[in-house]
């Protein structure tokens, strides 16, 4: 799951005043880089001076191994391979573009071979992202909320030990999709962090010995499902109604809304969530009357094909110029004949 | 009868002469297009009969069946017991463990009981074979099961035509073109016509030659010898299969006989028997058709595939090499100095060979189609294009495990091919410059021989570290860009044309000073300037055109897919060329005629003599240029094909001895050993890589030359 509509503002804004912050401290140390002239990867020793010089070039450094995309071990035990590449390029495009390696991870790890080996599990979203302004780097209010909604999730309840944000958000490539992108871009990157799992045996079992259930089967009940899934984000069912927009409470199928007339109606349980934005556009664009008539967000419209729609304001049209026409015609003909 | 009439019926006459006359000729046309082809083209076919082939009576068969399965049997005890210093106790183990029972009945070879049973008493080719194996089952990959035509399918083969007239080749022409795709004129390309020499030209005038040579030891006598590029080809034939370049028409019957099954199928080929025999039709390669051979078969084994692919690995130098200690028992086979790429798949010399890995284990087949893999620079054809030969298949992309650095190790495999640690160097004798037009009399083998100009099996100057994605230009030169992008990267004006490396340059002018003697004409200095810069060759508008189509038609292609630095082998000729048909990649090269090449080392007689062979005069005739030749051109970088012979009134004419204007990349992928190279061999800044040359700007350079996890280490 990832943040919707509600928390687009204050994720930019949480976001754009770190960015400031750091894009301070980085033009700084830019602008320290040309003084002496020294490019960041060149300096070896001393951690503790590089932590203090050099921040734009601390993620230079480490990208220079972690963007190797095949930067990985085979873990004996498992027999797993373990990545532990960054995509330097989605990493540019993430929410956490701005953030130096070393915020999240401690400068332990600047010299090769690291001294510390990378420990998960006191990483976490919630480390950083809370309502508390004292205990929080980069307040997020509706983390609280995120967090204790996971809680009650299948997720957690099932693998309480080893399902964790990560499992989902990845945090070197985690981006939320602005509005502008469309409903489309953003279901279909939505549904594909479910997917990583659910759509993939091994990685599944990897996480629990649970059978893996398909997908087919599972939604067997609703018609043309691949078209839902096109067109709505696995969570719209998959969490109770009511909750925020970016509910983490995932429910298992059984729980799930089932009713075809919550979402096709007028009033969609949909336009509360994914849509809600649309039908604000609309509006904007079209106007209140217009966009009642002929509003374009999926299954709320009045035929859901605005070519259809067109076909018939087109047949109507006709059909009155026709009738109006014939009417004018006879019309005129009679004053003639009478004068 | 009325006049209408009668004009009416003989014009039904006239029709039914013409109906008559087509039915005919398509009744005939079995018969007469391979005759019409024959005389056309001047090949040659004729029925096949080999000396080793007979029938032999219910007992030699026990006694053949016998020696053979003793002495297999014997090769291996002694293998087990190989261990043993002392030559006694080495004698008593083996024989204790060739009459212990389980060992006595392990290793039978399956047919001599298919043999004795069936009542077959001699080895006749292809015929016996297909009494029993006239279909096989083929599996795909995805294990689907597919009944075939066993002679069909063998003749399709590259390992038999050597040329397809398909798509799926790695290779692109100088024009942005892929071989035979889509927006082109598919014409017949592979082995049997890549570009070194006119089309099929060496595979014609070389096919089957003897040679008379005076070796030093026969004291003035002389000693026949054989040579040619049928020594390495399944088919037994006068000729290539030049009947499978043509759209229409088959290789004849008697052709198809003559393919050697046993040299890739049996475990006791002797290649004692491979020269050059000559009867009435003309000169073809002997084979080993013994029922001794025939009763040893088995699925192709590593030894099988090394009688003739070690040949361009290792070399004919090279120690190992069998077919190099079995030259014939008459007629023997010339050897061939310095090796192609010189990276030899034996035990000692391949991590994978002693591992007992057989080359079929990666070239998994498909029935008789052979995978190469989906990348190559050469216009080989490819059986299976598409389908992998590749290290991650069984090594996956994190294949270091046991190094503190294997993280680090692993990251490399997203930019650098296992190849390029992995193949720490090339044997010595690799040949880089090979000189055909100043030829060397070599007194011990009493015959006239090209001269390798330099020979260098280590890194940056025997082969060198190129971008490849995969994919090679019509004289293959592998494709590929620095990731980063950019033009700073551009082999074919730079590390494919030069060669600027000191030690090189001063073993390359010693060599030549050593020609001068030979051939006093010759200048040094421009020699080497040339030998070591071919493009000093083209015109200054020549020079222009090829740097605006590397950028316009290359670029692209080098910047397709995904590029990794791997080793190349490198490797160029001086050879005469036919100049009115030049490009800025270079000119067709004209083919020699063995024996008057070895016999008398008078280049340009040897190739006045091939150039009049009559399938090369055809090439330089309308029909071909229509069908192939202007598109082939197309490819070379030329706009057409122009078919002014070289050849007027006894006088040649526009030919011209050149270096190839780059030098050709040729993959190594075997030779592994199980350490690869160090960092610092690559990470400093006289290391291996040419980090600036391969496109880096310069701080990378720097970086990649000095990197920081490296500054407390040696």
């Amino acid at each position: 799951m990832t943040f919707r509509c509600a928390a687009f503002g204050l994720v930019a804004a949480a976001f754009v005043s770190a960015a400031l912050f750091f894009a301070g401290s980085a033009r700084a140390e830019a602008r320290a880089e040309e003084e002496s002239g020294i490019p960041g990867g060149e300096v070896t020793e001393a951690r503790g001076e590089l932590a203090e010089r050099e921040y734009a070039s601390v993620n230079e450094r480490c990208l220079r191994c972690h963007g190797m995309a095949t930067l990985s071990y085979q873990d004996p035990t498992t027999q797993k391979t373990v990545s532990l590449a960054v995509d330097p390029e989605k990493f540019a495009t993430s929410n956490h573009a701005r953030m130096t390696c070393t915020n999240c991870h401690q400068d332990d790890y600047i010299e090769y071979p690291h001294v510390k080996k990378a420990d998960r599990a006191s990483l976490t979203c919630l480390g950083c992202h809370r309502a508390d302004k004292k205990t929080s780097r980069f307040r997020i209010p509706i983390f609280d909320d995120v967090g204790r909604q996971f809680r009650r999730s299948v997720h957690y309840k099932a693998l309480p030990e080893t399902f964790d944000c990560f499992s989902c958000h990845d945090p070197h490539v985690f981006e939320v999709l602005t509005a502008e992108a469309g409903p489309a871009a953003v279901v279909n990157s939505d549904n594909a962090i479910c997917l990583k799992c659910h759509n993939s045996q091994p990685r599944f079992s990897a996480l629990t010995r649970h059978e893996f259930p398909s997908l087919k089967q599972a939604h067997s009940w609703l018609p043309s499902p691949s078209m839902h899934w096109r067109s709505v984000r696995c969570i719209e069912c998959h969490t109770p109604r009511g909750g925020n927009d970016i509910n983490h409470e995932i429910v298992r199928g059984e729980a799930v809304e089932r009713n075809c007339v919550a979402c096709h109606t007028k009033d969609s349980a949909l336009l509360t969530r994914l849509y809600r934005h649309r039908v604000k556009e609309e509006r904007q664009v079209s106007g209140l009357f217009a966009s009642m008539l002929n509003n374009e967000a999926y299954i709320v419209g009045m035929t859901r094909s605005p070519d259809v729609d067109a076909l018939s304001f087109f047949l109507i049209g006709s059909t009155v110029l026709g009738l109006g026409g014939h009417g004018l015609l006879r019309w005129l003909a009679r004053r003639r004949r009478r004068s | 009868m009325s006049e209408s009439e009668r004009r009416h019926s003989r014009r039904g006459k006239a029709w039914a002469i013409v109906a008559a006359i087509i039915l005919g000729v398509a009744a005939l046309s079995p018969w007469l297009y391979p005759m019409a082809f024959e005389a056309y083209t001047g090949v040659v076919n004729g029925p096949l009969t080999y000396e080793s082939s007979h029938k032999v009576s219910d007992r030699e068969f026990e006694t053949v069946a016998e020696q053979l399965t003793h002495g297999a049997r014997l090769k291996r005890a002694q293998e087990v017991t190989a261990g043993e210093a002392d030559d006694f106790a080495r004698g008593r183990k083996t024989d204790m463990l060739m009459s212990t029972r389980s060992f006595a009945a392990s290793g039978q070879f399956p047919h001599i009981g298919y043999f004795r049973d069936a009542g077959i008493r001699g080895y006749d080719g292809p015929s016996t074979c297909l009494k029993c194996h006239e279909t096989i089952v083929v599996r795909d990959l995805d294990g689907e099961k597919k009944i075939v035509n066993t002679l069909d399918d063998v003749i399709e083969s590259v390992h038999y035509k050597f040329q397809h007239t398909a798509s799926g080749f790695t290779t692109f022409g100088y024009d942005g073109r892929e071989v035979n795709s889509k927006d082109t004129r598919p014409i017949p390309v592979g082995k049997i016509d890549r570009a070194c020499g006119i089309p099929g030209s060496f595979s014609w005038t070389g096919w089957a030659a003897l040679i008379d040579t005076k070796p030093a030891e026969a004291k003035g006598a002389t000693v026949v010898r054989s040579e040619g590029c049928g020594q390495c080809h399944i088919g037994g034939g006068y000729h290539p299969a030049t009947e499978k370049m043509m759209p229409i028409g088959d290789v004849p019957k008697e052709a198809k006989m003559g393919v050697d099954c046993l040299i890739c199928h049996s475990q006791a080929y002797d290649m004692n028997q491979r020269y050059v025999i000559k009867d009435e039709a003309g000169m073809r390669w002997n084979q080993d058709r013994s029922l001794k051979a025939a009763l040893a078969v088995t699925l192709p084994s590593r030894d099988n595939c090394l009688l003739c692919h070690q040949h361009n690995m290792g070399g004919d130098a090279f120690a190992e090499n069998v077919s190099a200690k079995n030259l014939g028992h008459t007629n023997q086979r010339i050897l061939h100095e310095g090796a192609k790429r010189g990276n030899p798949f034996s035990a000692s010399t391949d991590v994978h060979a002693a591992a007992g890995l057989v080359c079929t284990d990666c070239h998994v087949p498909e029935g008789h189609k052979i995978p190469r893999g989906t990348k190559g620079t050469d216009l080989v054809a490819n059986d299976l294009p598409g389908r992998e030969v590749a290290c991650e298949n069984c090594h996956t992309t994190a294949p270091h495990s046991k190094s503190a650095d294997r993280v680090l190790l692993n990251g490399h495999v997203d930019r650098i091919a296992c190849e390029t640690c992995h193949i720490p160097h090339l044997q010595d004798y690799s040949v880089v410059l090979r000189d055909w037009t100043h030829p060397v009399w070599n007194e011990k083998e009493g015959l006239y021989s090209f001269r390798d100009v330099y020979q260098s099996g280590e890194a940056g100057k025997g082969f060198t570290f190129l971008w490849f994605n995969g994919y090679g230009t019509f004289l293959a030169n592998a494709l590929g860009n620095n990731p980063a992008g950019g033009t700073g990267y551009n082999p074919l004006m730079d590390q494919m044309v030069k060669i600027d490396d000191p030690a090189a340059i001063a073993a390359i002018r010693a060599q030549v000073e050593e020609m001068k003697k030979q051939n006093p004409d010759i200048d040094v200095d421009q020699y080497v300037k040339e030998a070591t810069n071919p493009l000093l060759a083209l015109s200054p508008e020549m020079l222009e055109k090829r740097a605006k189509w590397v950028e316009e038609k290359i670029r692209p292609l080098m910047n397709k897919g995904k590029s990794r630095l791997y080793p190349f082998k490198l490797f160029n000729a001086r050879m005469y060329e036919d100049m009115s048909n030049q490009g800025p990649f270079g000119a067709m090269i004209l083919p020699f005629d063995y024996a008057v090449y070895y016999e008398t080392g008078d280049t340009l007689a040897a190739m006045t003599k091939a150039i009049q062979n009559p399938i090369v005069k055809r090439m330089y005739e309308l029909p071909f240029k229509t069908y192939m030749m202007d598109e082939f051109m197309n490819y070379f970088g030329v706009d057409s094909w122009s078919n002014e012979y070289p050849l007027k009134d006894g006088k040649l004419r526009n030919v011209e001895a050149h270096w190839m204007r780059q030098m050709g990349t040729l993959m190594v992928n075997h030779g592994i050993q199980r350490k690869g190279r160090t960092c610092r061999e690559c990470h400093s800044e006289t290391g291996i890589l040419d980090y600036a040359r391969l496109g880096y700007s310069p701080q990378r350079v720097r970086e990649l030359q000095n990197p920081p996890e490296l500054a407390n280490r040696q």
